[in-house]
């Protein structure tokens, strides 16, 4: 599958997933698989050899990287403003918080 | 945990892979996971527990598949040709790169670029086992399966 296209999908997910219902693996697969798309269209980037779709699916999926960390960032933000509705949710969101601070 | 030395986690670790290669064990295989968590407390470093968690939801997402797999005599033969390829390649892919991993994680050069390509590759399996899983068919074989 292509790197834009692998974004794309990252971002879908970025957008639908529910942070206090999915599981700490689920949000990290979408950063971790994040990271790593951004690396190899670096690469791509990097690379004189490189054709011109290469350079173009690479640039477009590092917009859409760009898109899926705001959208995460975005989902935790929104995740703490809920928490108070939720009776316990606030200790499990900094639980997560703590996991996904260790991917840094 | 802390008693073992690195040799002997990663020998460890590969005779639980082995067993799930082998043996199809993937109890043996969720092991590893637990491995890495307790590895991470111990030393309390921090890329064990995101190592966790990405290879723990692999393994998830590879026993669900198993399930469907159990069940695919619902399917017709091209989805039971999809599901054996899947299941085959996912599995050698994660096992593969949890060990080297481990490894990296393990020797005192880890990079952390290097340590991102290796788990990207377990949660980009990860991630194409929960679509398949997320299709019309095999949600449905999984429901029925989890209700039983």
């Amino acid at each position: 599958m292509k790197i834009n296209e692998v974004a794309r999908r990252l971002l879908r997910k970025a957008k639908t997933i529910d942070i206090f219902e999915s599981k700490a693996g689920e949000v990290l697969d979408i950063i971790i698989t994040a990271l790593y798309v951004e690396i190899q269209a670096k690469e791509v980037l990097e690379t004189e050899a490189a054709t011109e779709e290469e350079r173009r699916e690479a640039e477009q999926a590092l917009k859409l990287i760009s898109e899926v960390k705001k959208e995460i960032v975005k989902q935790y933000v929104l995740a703490a403003r809920l928490s108070h509705k939720q009776r316990g949710a606030r200790r499990f969101f900094e639980y997560k918080v703590h996991r996904v601070r260790g991917a840094k | 945990m802390d008693g073992l030395s690195r040799d002997e986690i990663v020998k460890y670790v590969e005779e639980l892979a082995k067993s799930f290669l082998v043996k199809d064990s993937i109890s043996d295989f969720m092991k590893i996971p637990d491995i890495m968590g307790i590895y991470g407390r111990v030393k309390n470093d921090p890329k064990w527990f995101v190592a966790e968690n990405v290879v723990g939801y692999a393994a998830y997402n590879l026993n669900k598949l198993r399930s469907v797999r159990k069940a695919s005599i619902l399917l017709d033969r091209e989805s039971r040709e999809k599901i054996e390829a899947l299941y085959d390649e996912s599995k050698s892919k994660i096992v593969e790169n949890t060990i080297k991993a481990i490894k990296l994680m393990l020797s005192s050069d880890a990079n952390s670029k290097e340590l991102v390509e290796i788990l990207g590759e377990v949660a980009l399996t990860s991630t194409k086992i929960s679509d398949f899983l997320s299709y019309e068919e095999p949600s449905k074989i999984l429901n029925m399966v989890e209700e039983e």
